[in-house]
C-alpha cells in the first residue's frame, strides 16, 4: 500500500518536475555586422605567427579567406615595421625574418592594413618583464589503486604547488602539466595549488609543469574563455547547464582598433617535479 | 535680511507652540477600549477601527485594546473587517471612559482562529510606502506548488519585483535583494530562501504581522539601504492548547501552542520540512544522467512566552532553517561528492516592560550564525576512504537592541534606543578533510562592531497631520577605524479631508554588510563582504511622494494610491567583470584583504511611480498595483565608466489578484502578473579564432576557441514575464470540531514558458555548420498544487 502511494506520488511528481524545463531558441544580439578578427600572442624565443579573419558565429569557418588582400605588419614601438608572411590559403601569419627579437619588457606593436579602403587595424603589447617560477611543487601517489584517466593508466595523488606574484597585480598565470592545466588559488602574494585528486600516467616518474605568467590584456582574455566555455552548454541538460554555468559577467578585453581580437603576450617557466610514494 | 529671517523663524516657533498649546487646552477625554471576538473571548490584536466624523482609522494593539484622545461631543466606531459581521458603535464621550466591544465571525470560516494581522488596504491610515501584508491575504493567494510564500506574495504590490520567475527574493524600489533588510522577530536573516531561492525562509503558518517599508523607514532600523521587512512570528497562546497542520506537495508544516502556566507561561512552535518523496523524484530524473541528487530543507521557529507580571513580559525565541543539495556521481571504483548546504540558527531573548501607560521599555538580545557551504569530495568505494575540500562563509553576530518609547502627550511620542551588534564574518573559510585529518586551509575572518543611536519623535499636529522625525547615528568600528553615517528620517502624512490623505518622506540608510549576487547568467550565488579595507559601507538617500484616496459608492469601497519616488545608492557594491561568487570562494585567497580586485564600488539611482487600486463589493475584491521604474549604475570599473542599466531595472510590473467569496465556505482566487524583461549581460560578438598552445607557442586551426567579446554591461532584455494563477478553497468542519481547508491551485495556467535562466548553446544550421545560439530556459510549466490544512 505504501509502495503504491510512494508510486503514485512519484509519478505525479515526474510529470510536474521532468516534463517542467523547456528550452528555446531566442534572438541573440550577436553579430550584427561582421567586423575584421586579428589574433596574435607573442612570447620569447618563439616565432611571431597572427591570425586575420572575420567575425563569423559559424564554427569551422576560420580557415575561410575573408581579406585576401589584408598584410600585417609587426615592430617594437617607435622601430621599423615587418611585414609578415600569409602562409598560402590560409589566414595564417607569420614572420620569417629573424630580424625582430621578442624580448621581456619590450613593447611591440601589429597592424593590419586590409585593403579595398578598409580602415587599418592596429593594436599593440607590452612582454611582461619578468617570468613567475614555481618555489615548490611537489606529487605523491596516495594508493596503490590504478585507474583508467585520460593520461591512460594512472594513479592518483596529491599535488602542490606554490609561486610568489610579480609586483604588478594585472599579470596573470597558468599553470599547465603536458596535458590540461592546473586550476589554483591565488592570494595577496602567492598563488598555491592543492590538489587532492591529480592523477599521473603508472608509468610517469615525473611531471613536466608550464607556468604561464601573462600580460594583462591575455589575462583577460583567458579569464574570459573560460567563463564563456563554462556559459557555453553543449547539451540542453539542464541540471548540467545550472550547475557548471560561471555567474561572472565576461570581461571585456578587445584591443584591437577598428576590429576585435587580441594582440597580447606571454612568457613562461619549466619545471619538472618528481613521482612520489606518499608516506604519512 | 539676517534680521527678517530670524523674525520669520521666531513666528514660525511660536505657531507652532501655539498650535500645540491651543491642541491641549481644549476638553479632550481618553476613550480606552478593547475589542474581543464573541466566540471564542479572544482579544483582537490590529484590527482597524474606523472614528467617525473624523472617518480616521486607528488600530488595536498588540492586546487588542485602543486608545483615542478627543474632544467631548458624539462619535461614532465602525469595524468592518472580513470575516467579522460589521459593527457600528455610537458614543456621547463627555468624560474618560472605558468600552468592550464584541465582534462575531460567521460559523466555519477558515479565519476564525488566527486571523491575527488584517487586511487594512485603507490608505489613509498610514504612510502609502508602507506595504502590509497579512495573514487573511497570505491565505487567499494562490500558492507554487502549494506554498503560499510572503516574499511572493509582496512581490504583487507596487514597488516591489522579484529577480527571477519562482524566486523567493524581493527588489524593491530599484534596490536590489541583497539591500534589503529582512527581519525575522528583530533578527536579521541573511538565508531567506529554501529550495534554490523557490520558497522564503519564513513560514507561512507562523507569521504574526509583517510589514514591508519601500520608504518612510523608521529610525529604529538600519543596515541596509532599500527596504525593511519586518516580520514576526505568532506569539504563545497563554490559555488554550491549539495547533494546526498542513501538507502541500513541496513540504509539511505543523504548528502548536501549549500554555505551560495558565495565562502566564506558554510555548509555540512551527516547523516546515520538505517531503521526501520529492526528493525521490528528483533523485530518479537525474539518476537517468549518472547522477544522484538529494534536495532537503526544513525550518523551525520557536517561542517561549512568559508574563510575570501584567507590565512584563518575556519571549524567548529560536529560529532554525537548513538546506542541503547533495549530487553524488559514481566514477568506476569512486564516488564524486558534491554538497551544498545554507543555514541559519538565531536565538533571542525580548524583554518587554511597560512601566506606566507613558512609558515602555523593550530589550532585546540575540545571537545569530549564517552558514554557506559548498563541498566537494572523492571516496574510494573500495576502502571508503575519502577526502573533500569544503569551502564556507560563516557570519555570526551578537546584538543588543534597546528601545525606550515614552509618550509625552497622546499626540506626541519619543523613541529612543540604540543597539550594539559584535560581528565574526568569515567570507572564505576553507578546511581540508581525509580519513584521518581536518586541515583548515583559510579562515579569513575579520570582527567588527555597528553601534548604532537614535531617536525619533512621532507627532500628531492638529488637522490630521501626523509626522514623524528620527534621527539615527551609526557607527562601524574595525581595527580603531570609525565609519559614521548620520541617518535623518523624516515622514509627513495629512488627512486632507474625509477621503484624501497625502504623505511624503525622506530618508537616509547605510550598510555596513554587502551581499554581492553574480552579474552573469547562470545560479545567482552570493558573497558575503564586510566594509572594511577599500570598501565601504552602501549609502542612500529614499524620497517618496504619495496620495491616497477612499471612496464609498452605495456598497462598494474604492481606494487608490500612488507614489512618486527617488532613490539614490552611493557606494553600491558588484564584482569586477570576470569574477563571481563560485570563483571567489573555490580559486581566491585572502579574500578580505583583496576585495577590491574582485568588487567594485558605484553610484545608483532609480526612480518610479507606484500605483495601486482596490475595489471591493459585497463578496467580490479586485486590486491592481502597477510600477513604472528606472534604475540605472554607474561604476569607475564597469562598463567602461559609462552608466549602464541596473539589474533590477524592470521597467514595467503590474499585478492584478481578484478573490470572490462564493459562499461561506468557498473562496476562488485569481492573480495576473506582468514583468517586463529585465538587463543581463550577452555578448555583442561571438566568432571563432584558433586555439593557441602556450607550450609550444604554436596556434591551431582544427580546435577553435569562442572569441566572446562584451561590449557593454547589461545590454539585453529578457522577454517579458507574465502568468495567471487560480486557487479555489473550501473550508470544512472536520467531526464538527476541527477546522479544515483544502485548497486546490493551479499555477501558470496558460502554461507560459517564461524564462528562468540565459544560457549559450550550439546550433547546426541547414549548411552542416555550428552556430552559437542564446537560449532561455524554463522551468515552470502549468502546475497543478493542493493543499490540506487543519486546525485544533
Amino acid at each position: 500500500m505504501l509502495f503504491k502511494l510512494k508510486s503514485s506520488y512519484l509519478i505525479v511528481l515526474l510529470f510536474m518536475f521532468v516534463s517542467c524545463i523547456r528550452t528555446e531558441e531566442v534572438v541573440a544580439p550577436w553579430n550584427q555586422t561582421n567586423v575584421p578578427v586579428l589574433f596574435s600572442i607573442l612570447t620569447p624565443g618563439k616565432q611571431v605567427i597572427a591570425y586575420m579573419g572575420e567575425s563569423n558565429q559559424a564554427i569551422d569557418t576560420m580557415q575561410e579567406i575573408s581579406y585576401p588582400d589584408a598584410r600585417l605588419y609587426i615592430r617594437e614601438t617607435a622601430g621599423k615595421w615587418f611585414e609578415m608572411e600569409r602562409l598560402e590559403h590560409t589566414n595564417k601569419y607569420e614572420l620569417v625574418i629573424d630580424s625582430l627579437q621578442i624580448k621581456k619588457g619590450a613593447s611591440y606593436q601589429i597592424k593590419a592594413e586590409l585593403g579595398q579602403g578598409l580602415a587599418t587595424l592596429l593594436a599593440s603589447t607590452s612582454i611582461p618583464e619578468e617570468n613567475a617560477g614555481i618555489e615548490t611543487a611537489s606529487y605523491y601517489i596516495t594508493d596503490t589503486l590504478v585507474y583508467h584517466t585520460w593520461k591512460g593508466i594512472s594513479y592518483r595523488g596529491i599535488f602542490k604547488a606554490r609561486w610568489k606574484i610579480l609586483p604588478k597585480k594585472e599579470y596573470g598565470y597558468v599553470l599547465l602539466d603536458e596535458d590540461w592545466d592546473i586550476k589554483f588559488v591565488r592570494g595577496e602574494t602567492e598563488c598555491k595549488v592543492y590538489e587532492n585528486d591529480y592523477v599521473v600516467n603508472k608509468d610517469s616518474s615525473s611531471i613536466n609543469l608550464f607556468l604561464i605568467t601573462t600580460d594583462p590584456i591575455l589575462n583577460t582574455y583567458l579569464k574570459s574563455l573560460a567563463i564563456s566555455e563554462a556559459q557555453h552548454s553543449q547539451s540542453d541538460d539542464f541540471i548540467s547547464v545550472l550547475l557548471s554555468s560561471n555567474g561572472a559577467t565576461i570581461p571585456s578585453f578587445n584591443n584591437i582598433s577598428n576590429g576585435i581580437g587580441l594582440f597580447g603576450s606571454y612568457v613562461q617557466s619549466r619545471t619538472r617535479v618528481k613521482v612520489e610514494q606518499y608516506e604519512k | 535680511m539676517k534680521n527678517s529671517i530670524r523674525f520669520t523663524y521666531l513666528l514660525l516657533f511660536l505657531n507652532l507652540c501655539l498650535s500645540i498649546h491651543a491642541e491641549e487646552i481644549q476638553n479632550r477625554y481618553q476613550l480606552r477600549g478593547v475589542l474581543i471576538e464573541k466566540n471564542s473571548n479572544r482579544v483582537l490584536k490590529h484590527i482597524p477601527i474606523n472614528v467617525l466624523p473624523y472617518n480616521r482609522d486607528v488600530k488595536t494593539d498588540n492586546q487588542g485594546r485602543f486608545l483615542l484622545n478627543m474632544p467631548a461631543g458624539e462619535y461614532g466606531l465602525v469595524i468592518d473587517f472580513y470575516p467579522y459581521e460589521k459593527t457600528e458603535v455610537g458614543i456621547h464621550l463627555k468624560s474618560d471612559s472605558t468600552l468592550t466591544i464584541y465582534l462575531k465571525a460567521p460559523v466555519g470560516s477558515h479565519l476564525l482562529e488566527e486571523v491575527n494581522v488584517l487586511s487594512v488596504k485603507s490608505v489613509n491610515e498610514q504612510n502609502t510606502a508602507i506595504e502590509r501584508i497579512d495573514k487573511n491575504w497570505l491565505d487567499k493567494l494562490p500558492s507554487m506548488i502549494g506554498e503560499k510564500d510572503l516574499l511572493k506574495t509582496l512581490a504583487l504590490s507596487s514597488g516591489v519585483t522579484s529577480s527571477s520567475e519562482g524566486a523567493a527574493d524581493i527588489q524593491v524600489r530599484g534596490g536590489t535583494h541583497g539591500q534589503n533588510l529582512y527581519l525575522l522577530d528583530g533578527v536579521p536573516l541573511y538565508s531567506t530562501s529554501h529550495f534554490f531561492g523557490m520558497v522564503s525562509a519564513y513560514n507561512p503558518t507562523c507569521i504574526g504581522s509583517a510589514e514591508l517599508y519601500k520608504a518612510a523607514f523608521p529610525a529604529r532600523f538600519g543596515g541596509k539601504v532599500s527596504s525593511v521587512l519586518d516580520v514576526h512570528t505568532i506569539d504563545a497562546d497563554l490559555n488554550k492548547v491549539k495547533g494546526e497542520a498542513e501538507m502541500g506537495i513541496l513540504a509539511s508544516k505543523a504548528s502548536i501552542h501549549v500554555p505551560l502556566i495558565k495565562g502566564k507561561l506558554g510555548f509555540f512552535s512551527a516547523g516546515r520540512i520538505s517531503n521526501y518523496s520529492l526528493l525521490n523524484a528528483v533523485s530518479l530524473f537525474t539518476s537517468a544522467y549518472g547522477y544522484k541528487l538529494n534536495l532537503f530543507f526544513r525550518d523551525l521557529n520557536a517561542n517561549l512566552k512568559w508574563k510575570p507580571t501584567d507590565h512584563d513580559e518575556l519571549k524567548l525565541t529560536w529560529f532554525s532553517n537548513s538546506d542541503k543539495f547533495n549530487a553524488n556521481q559514481p566514477d568506476g571504483g569512486l564516488l564524486i561528492m558534491g554538497k551544498i548546504e545554507n543555514s541559519q540558527h538565531s536565538a533571542s531573548l525580548h524583554w518587554k516592560r511597560i512601566f506606566s501607560d507613558k512609558l515602555q521599555n523593550d530589550f532585546k538580545i540575540y545571537n545569530d550564525r549564517y552558514r554557506f557551504e559548498f563541498n566537494n569530495g572523492i571516496m574510494d568505494l573500495s576502502n571508503k576512504h575519502f577526502s573533500s575540500l569544503s569551502t564556507a562563509t560563516i557570519i555570526t553576530s551578537t546584538a543588543f537592541n534597546e528601545n525606550i518609547r515614552f509618550q509625552y502627550s497622546p499626540a506626541c511620542t519619543f523613541d529612543i534606543g540604540g543597539n550594539v551588534t559584535q560581528y565574526r564574518l568569515t567570507p572564505v573559510f576553507k578546511t581540508y578533510t581525509d580519513s584521518t585529518i581536518t586541515k583548515t586551509l583559510e579562515n579569513d575572518s575579520q570582527d567588527f562592531s555597528e553601534i548604532a543611536a537614535y531617536v525619533e519623535n512621532n507627532w500628531i499636529l492638529k488637522k490630521n497631520n501626523r509626522i514623524k522625525a528620527g534621527l539615527r547615528f551609526t557607527d562601524v568600528l574595525y581595527n580603531k577605524r570609525h565609519e559614521l553615517s548620520v541617518e535623518p528620517r523624516l515622514s509627513y502624512q495629512v488627512l486632507l479631508n474625509r477621503n484624501y490623505s497625502l504623505s511624503a518622506s525622506l530618508s537616509s540608510m547605510s550598510q555596513p554588510i554587502h551581499r554581492v549576487a553574480n552579474s552573469g547568467l547562470g545560479i545567482p550565488f552570493e558573497l558575503f563582504l564586510p566594509s572594511l579595507g577599500e570598501l565601504r559601507p552602501q549609502k542612500a538617500w529614499t524620497a517618496s511622494l504619495g496620495a491616497g484616496k477612499e471612496l464609498l459608492l452605495n456598497n462598494a469601497k474604492f481606494t487608490f494610491k500612488s507614489d512618486i519616488w527617488y532613490k539614490k545608492l552611493q557606494n553600491s557594491v558588484e564584482f569586477k567583470d570576470g569574477f563571481d561568487a563560485m570563483d571567489i570562494l573555490l580559486h581566491q585567497d585572502n579574500v578580505t584583504n583583496r576585495m577590491d580586485e574582485f568588487v567594485c564600488q558605484g553610484n545608483g539611482k532609480a526612480y518610479g511611480l507606484d500605483f495601486s487600486g482596490n475595489f471591493s463589493l459585497n463578496a467580490v475584491t479586485v486590486s491592481a498595483d502597477y510600477t513604472w521604474m528606472r534604475a540605472t549604475n554607474h561604476f569607475n570599473d564597469l562598463n567602461n565608466n559609462k552608466p549602464f542599466a541596473a539589474s533590477t531595472d524592470i521597467r514595467n510590473a503590474l499585478s492584478l489578484i481578484g478573490c470572490w467569496k462564493i459562499s461561506e465556505n468557498l473562496l476562488v482566487t485569481a492573480n495576473w502578473m506582468f514583468q517586463s524583461g529585465k538587463p543581463i549581460t550577452v555578448p555583442t560578438f561571438i566568432s571563432q579564432i584558433p586555439s593557441f598552445d602556450y607550450r609550444s607557442g604554436e596556434m591551431n586551426y582544427e580546435n577553435g576557441n569562442a572569441l566572446i567579446i562584451n561590449t557593454e554591461r547589461n545590454n539585453f532584455r529578457t522577454k517579458a514575464f507574465h502568468k495567471l494563477d487560480l486557487t479555489i478553497s473550501r473550508s470544512l468542519l472536520l467531526f464538527n470540531r476541527y477546522q479544515g481547508n483544502v485548497s486546490l491551485g493551479v499555477y501558470n495556467v496558460y502554461n507560459r514558458a517564461n524564462a528562468y535562466m540565459y544560457y549559450i548553446n550550439t546550433k547546426k544550421g541547414n549548411d552542416g555548420k555550428l552556430t552559437p545560439v542564446l537560449k532561455a530556459a524554463s522551468i515552470f510549466p502549468i502546475l497543478p498544487s493542493a493543499s490540506f490544512s487543519v486546525k485544533f
